[in-house]
């Protein structure tokens, strides 16, 4: 008798049977095991990060940054900004002429939403032609006029012109370089980037190559800078090649204001270990909620990503209680009363060593990794570190649907004895014939609501998203989902016997459990927030008994309490990144922006998934 | 009368004979001498190959190693019809160049490398394992031009001389191939068969160098390598201007032995042997001399480095060309 499978006509085999008793225990353990996983991370047995690409060189040459000319280019910026907000366009574009650069004004409109909120800017660009490069490949330099919280970056700006001015006085450009402006921080670098590639609208006249990498530059007003912070995620998760965080980490730590990752300096080593797990633990969230999110705006250049061009932001943290940074915040500090850059030679000179160093390539960043946690500066987690823990999560997941799938039915369809055994397969094939279109309606009809809350905003023209009608839209959602959720349990009762809660389980987890393994690989950090949110509460849904009508009211109550308005509602800040007593912003539309301009799978993913799931829960725990 | 006749004749006829005789004797004498002239134990010709199988620009040292050792040959007398060099060439005009045109081995860029003067044959994606192993064993296509074939002969020594990016019994050409160590024994082989040399010096500066001859096996040759198994080779100076590394350790030591070396020099290769230090050079250098016939104290470093003929007087003229005297 072999040992796993069961021959005709015998007893099941021993391992066999066990399995079928106890595997739909082992879900949960492997569920803990996956989250404990996750909170091993923060654990100090990181590897130390390493230069995959020999041909970078980076920080081994002399910088020359800094002279008078450089810094008087900066004047160039001072004429733009007294032209005013609408003139500042063509006086940029004018002002990058006269450092000799090939310069186009884009003009471009937009609307925020699907539709909704139409919105205008300029972005302009000045290219210096390598003089003795082919012109086959660009480096792009980009700043937005404002910073994603808001206050001026004309010191950025100011830094841009310094920077074109002390590139033209140099040989040994292999490629061109590109000095881009928005004045619509992401959204416009997008609209500057699809006319660049010539994805979609009016293509830019004055153009170069290929872009191989971009470095943006953002520097708040302040009297003086902490350190720099170094942002690296894209809008959808995805991340630019390690060897380019870590050079211009190098480059920064040789000219002695080192870039910190999300701006968090390290624990000392020194430190008791739980400093250091809290310190690491706080880097890796701010990752994973830029990963997941993409919602805390740094600089311009989360957009390159989208199109597979390395890009990074280099940003200024001001120090704690400087009083110019807090006025810009609040948007009190006039552009022409912004303080001079706070050690502008050091991170002039860090961009020129970045930019030197990219030149050295030859080929686009390959040799590292695209696939990192960085619990650390300088250490990393690389997917093989990662991974496992999402594995084990979808792993309890299918365990659960294959157990589910096992145990539905009447009892009799599991009976050991041999002789019953083709009786018993014609009566399984029976009951799923009876209950199988039960189940796929019920997870049709959640799916399609789910669908009309992902369609909706974006065809509706006449309805204006304002935050009224967003809340009104929100609860009717609501509202309509619970009606659904009481009517398919009212239908359920009253065809009881066409109905197998245990088969709707299983066929939600494994819908669950093949989103989580794929999302895994793209965006871990968003993988892990729908298994938390989504398969969790699927996976200890009806785990006991539900008998009494109490029970199964507290179960809805507490999938209520994990249900998506509520948890969007209650945790806005911390996903978003505001300021805890900043109430404006609207996650919902932020997300519907964020899939309009950059793809961003967040609110497809909520729709789609996450909603529907937990309407599915609601239902299984009301099932008879 | 008759009588006095028939003596006469035969006077003439034995004065004849001896002066037949003596002629014959004479031709025979030097004839005897010039094939003891040319019978010579030593080398007629030298010849150099100089290979570098590096591109890019971070590779800028390999280049120059290649052309350190160019300089110095040519300056120990091989004309650049007898050196062979194969080069990228991509270094000199390469956009990232900032002093455009030039090729440095120090940081005080006191001589330029690619200066004047500089003949490459073998460039850019023309330096292939292929063409190096046609190159060694003489089985050119029929139109390559003379510059590009090795015209040793039997009494030709060569100075083979490799640099770039190798391994254990590998050596990266640039970026796309390998070539071997087992490959290199059987080109030599084959041109010890076709008898394309006398003597071989071969010279290789790369990560675990030793590897690559360590299966040679054909006679008369000395190699000698930069770093031993399991061992990298490294960079010397590091040019903080140009923003790359000019020249590794071991070239680097070998150049200055050579500064004090020139054309007349007794210097032996026991002697540039004996300059190799483990520490300044950070790896261990190998010397294989089973192969080799000679002593090291022996054998001079102009065998190899220069073009030193030997000059042999004779005490008369030798008729090259013309008849015999008839009579």
């Amino acid at each position: 008798m072999s040992l796993v499978l069961s021959g005709q006509g015998e007893k099941t085999s021993p391992l066999l049977r066990a399995a079928r008793k106890y595997s739909g225990h082992l879900s949960y353990p492997l569920a803990l095991l996956g989250l404990c996983w996750l909170l091993a991370l923060p654990c100090s047995f990181w590897r130390r990060a390493y230069f995959s690409e020999n041909a970078m060189l980076p920080g081994q040459v002399y910088t020359t940054f800094g002279t008078a000319a450089h810094m008087d280019a900066m004047l160039a910026v001072d004429t733009v900004l007294a032209a005013g907000a609408d003139g500042r366009a063509q006086a940029l574009a004018r002002a990058f002429g006269a450092l000799g650069l090939d310069t186009e004004v884009q003009r471009f409109s937009y609307d925020e939403v699907p539709r909704i909120g139409n919105v205008s800017g300029a972005n302009v660009h000045g290219i210096l032609r390598a003089p003795r490069g082919d012109a086959g490949e660009a480096l792009v330099v980009a700043a937005a006029w404002t910073t994603g919280d808001g206050a001026s970056n004309v010191n950025g700006v100011r830094l841009l012109a310094a920077l074109a001015q002390h590139a033209r006085e140099q040989r040994y450009w292999a490629r061109d370089l590109v000095f881009v402006v928005t004045d619509r921080g992401e959204r416009g670098i997008e609209a500057w980037l699809r006319a660049y590639l010539g994805v979609g609208a009016a293509p830019l006249a004055v153009r170069s190559g290929q872009i191989q990498a971009a470095i943006s530059v953002e520097l708040p007003p302040a009297q003086r800078y902490d350190a720099l912070a170094l942002y690296f995620a894209g809008k959808g998760g995805q991340l630019c090649n390690l060897d380019f965080v870590n050079m211009v980490q190098h480059v920064s730590r040789v000219e002695r204001m080192p870039a910190l990752l999300h701006g968090l300096r390290d624990a000392p080593r020194r430190a008791h270990w739980w400093a250091r797990y809290r310190q690491a633990a706080r880097l890796l969230l701010r990752q994973a909620r830029a990963q997941a999110f993409g919602a805390d705006a740094h600089g311009v250049h989360a957009p390159f990503l989208r199109y597979r061009i390395d890009a990074v932001t280099v940003a200024g943290q001001p120090a704690g209680g400087d009083a110019a940074a807090q006025l810009a915040r609040q948007g009190l500090l006039a552009d022409a009363d912004v303080p001079p850059i706070p050690g502008v030679q050091r991170i002039g000179r860090t961009v020129e060593a970045s930019l030197r160093s990219l030149n050295n390539l030859l080929e686009h960043l390959h040799q590292s990794f695209f696939f990192y946690l960085l619990p650390a500066n300088q250490r990393y987690l690389s997917i093989g570190d990662y991974v496992p823990a999402s594995a084990l999560m979808v792993a309890s997941l299918l365990l659960q649907a294959m157990h589910l799938w096992w145990m539905q039915g009447a009892a009799s369809l599991r009976a050991d004895a041999p002789e019953t055994r083709i009786r018993r397969i014609n009566q399984s094939y029976a009951h799923l014939r009876l209950t199988m279109p039960a189940s796929v309606q019920i997870v049709v009809r959640v799916l399609a609501l789910g669908l009309g809350l992902l369609l909706a905003p974006q065809l509706a023209a006449w309805a204006v998203l304002s935050d009224t009608t967003t809340t009104a839209f929100l609860f009717t959602a609501a509202l309509a989902s619970c009606s659904l959720v009481l009517h398919t349990a009212d239908q359920c009762w009253a065809q009881r016997g066409q109905v197998d809660w245990r088969q709707l389980k299983s066929l939600a987890a494994a819908l669950v459990a093949a989103v989580v393994a794929c999302l895994a690989v793209m965006n871990f950090s968003l993988a892990v927030l729908v298994y938390v949110v989504a398969g969790l509460p699927l996976l200890v849904t009806r785990a006991a008994a539900v008998r009494t009508r109490a029970q199964r009211v507290a179960g809805v109550l507490l999938l209520l309490a994990v249900s998506p308005v509520c948890t969007m509602t209650l945790g806005r800040n911390v996903a978003l990144g505001l300021h805890p007593l900043d109430m404006a912003a609207s996650p919902f539309r932020v997300f519907l922006g964020d899939l309009h301009h950059f793809g961003s799978l967040v609110y497809p993913l909520v729709c789609l998934v996450y909603w529907p799931v937990n309407l599915l829960s609601m239902v299984i725990v009301l099932m008879p | 009368m008759n009588f006095i006749r028939a003596l006469l004749r035969l006077a003439v006829g034995a004065w004849l004979a001896l002066v037949l005789c003596a002629d014959r004797t004479a031709a025979a004498s030097t004839k005897r001498q010039l094939e003891q002239l040319l019978d010579t134990e030593n080398h007629t010709n030298n010849w150099a190959v100089l290979v570098c199988t590096s591109r890019f620009w971070f590779n800028y040292r390999h280049i120059a190693n290649t052309l350190s050792m160019y300089r110095t040959v040519k300056r120990m007398g091989i004309p650049d019809s007898h050196i062979i060099l194969m080069l990228a060439d991509d270094v000199a005009c390469n956009p990232r160049n900032c002093y455009p045109a030039t090729v440095f081995d120090h940081p005080q860029k006191t001589t330029d490398l690619y200066g004047d003067n500089v003949e490459v044959d073998y460039r850019g994606y023309d330096v292939t394992v292929e063409n190096f192993i046609r190159l060694l064993t003489g089985r050119v296509e029929p139109h390559t031009p003379r510059n590009k074939r090795l015209l040793t002969d039997d009494k030709s020594n060569i100075f083979i001389y490799m640099t770039g990016h190798g391994g254990e019994d590998f050596l990266k050409f640039q970026d796309s191939e390998e070539i071997n160590s087992y490959d290199i024994a059987d080109a030599m082989q084959q041109m010890w068969e076709k008898q394309r040399y006398r003597e071989i010096l071969f010279v290789i500066d790369t990560c675990q160098a030793n590897t690559m001859f360590s299966k040679f096996y054909a006679p008369n040759v000395l190699s000698i390598g930069s770093s031993k198994k399991g061992e990298n080779s490294y960079s010397h100076f590091h040019d903080r201007d140009i923003g790359v590394s000019v020249i590794d350790r071991f070239t680097y030591y070998n150049l200055k032995f050579f500064e004090s070396v020139d054309m007349s020099s007794k210097h032996t290769m026991a002697d540039l042997i004996g300059t190799y230090n483990t520490t300044l050079i950070h790896s261990t250098p190998g010397v294989r001399t089973d192969l080799f016939a000679r002593k090291l104290e022996k054998t001079y470093l102009t065998d190899f480095f220069g073009a030193v003929q030997e000059v042999e007087l004779t005490p008369e003229a030798f008729p090259i060309g013309q008849k015999q005297a008839s009579i």
